[in-house]
């Protein structure tokens, strides 16, 4: 897109409800469940599309989502995990976020660094802490922890060997710290 | 005939004033090297600037080289990823050297007492002269951990010391009442 062209559209407003339309109809199949939550479209991409997906976000010159945000997991123990992309788009002062659900056994995506350089180190942080594999990422290395270190300290099941001999002293939920 | 001599000079004292000339010089030009890792760190600026003024103590901060250093300022958060570098600093400073261990997290964890990345006390990897409680300390919590440096150097008997037959006795101060001492 031309720079005159994107400053043009950068001019006009664009409402959430608007642009989940826009990212349904330009996505296709490849997105589910899109809805709008504070102002941030949110939508499901199956796992093994993700990379296209994200192709189509950042590319299309009506979605323009050229800003990578972060890139994170959250661990749903039993039901899985679930990787979450946030992206943004400058032109039109949207973000998009966009979410992969893999299982609980052997979780692997296909990496994004092919469309956002920044992923990168995201990628290898989210891959050393939740133990998930990008394919066909570049440098697949530990980023914050050290080589030898074992196990993926942000999975819900990570034993700390600290709290083995001393609990944690208070409430581990906001619900059980009884209203105070 | 060598191993008279050896023995000779192990059993030898410092006349008292030598020794207590060569611990005053010491303690009153300690050249002390920062490892500064958190928010301690910048309470240790703060005692090196002219408001508490840690030179008016003989200290002299921020050498260039930790080879040029006696003393080292663990000031922060000390995870199992730097444990290596510290040692390897610890390693490059020439004897006689002391360490002050600043602030919770390099004494014991601190906060991050559970945490999987952080090594939970410094006394672990290297032998610590004096623990400064406190998150984070406040300057004069630092200064009160130098003092107690200075005494513990005046006390020193240098021969035994480079005996290495002197075990070290950790100093701590204060009550471990945070910031205060």
């Amino acid at each position: 897109m031309e720079v005159s062209e994107r400053f043009r559209r950068s001019s006009e407003r664009v409402e959430p409800e608007a642009f989940k339309e826009r990212i349904s109809s330009k996505l296709g199949d490849i997105a589910s469940g899109a809805e709008v939550r504070n102002g941030q479209v949110w939508f499901q991409v199956p796992p093994e599309r993700v990379a296209d997906a994200a192709r189509i976000v950042k590319d299309d010159p009506d979605i323009d989502c050229g800003y990578f945000n972060f890139l994170s997991a959250i661990d749903w123990q039993d039901d899985g995990f679930e990787v979450v992309t946030l992206v943004y788009s400058l032109t039109y002062a949207m973000t998009v976020a966009f979410t992969a659900r893999l299982p609980k056994e052997n979780p692997s995506l296909p990496t994004l660094t092919s469309v956002y350089m920044g992923a990168d180190w995201h990628e290898r942080e989210c891959a050393e802490m939740f133990g998930i594999t990008f394919e066909g990422h570049p440098n697949p290395q530990n980023l914050y922890l050290a080589d030898d270190f074992e196990g993926h300290p942000l999975r819900k099941d990570f034993k700390l060997a600290s709290r083995t001999y001393k609990p944690w002293p208070g409430a581990k939920d906001p619900d059980e710290a009884g209203g105070r | 005939m060598a191993v008279k001599a050896e023995n000779k000079i192990r059993r030898v004292k410092l006349p008292g004033p030598v020794s207590f000339l060569l611990n005053w010089s010491r303690k009153y030009s300690l050249w002390m090297f920062q490892f500064g890792l958190a928010c301690c760190s910048i309470e240790f600026i703060a005692s090196a600037m002219p408001k508490h003024d840690i030179m008016r103590l003989g200290v002299i901060p921020f050498p260039a080289s930790p080879r040029q250093a006696d003393l080292m300022v663990v000031a922060g958060t000390v995870t199992d990823k730097m444990a290596p570098a510290i040692k390897r600093v610890y390693e490059q400073m020439p004897e006689p050297k002391y360490v002050i261990s600043m602030g919770s997290c390099a004494n014991c964890g601190g906060p991050y007492w559970d945490s999987y990345s952080v090594t939970k006390g410094i006394d672990q990897i290297l032998s610590v002269d004096v623990y400064v409680p406190g998150c984070p300390p406040r300057p004069e919590g630092l200064l009160h951990g130098i003092v107690r440096l200075q005494q513990m150097i005046q006390g020193e008997d240098i021969s035994e010391k480079w005996r290495g037959s002197i075990g070290k006795i950790p100093q701590v101060i204060g009550t471990g009442r945070a910031g205060g001492i």
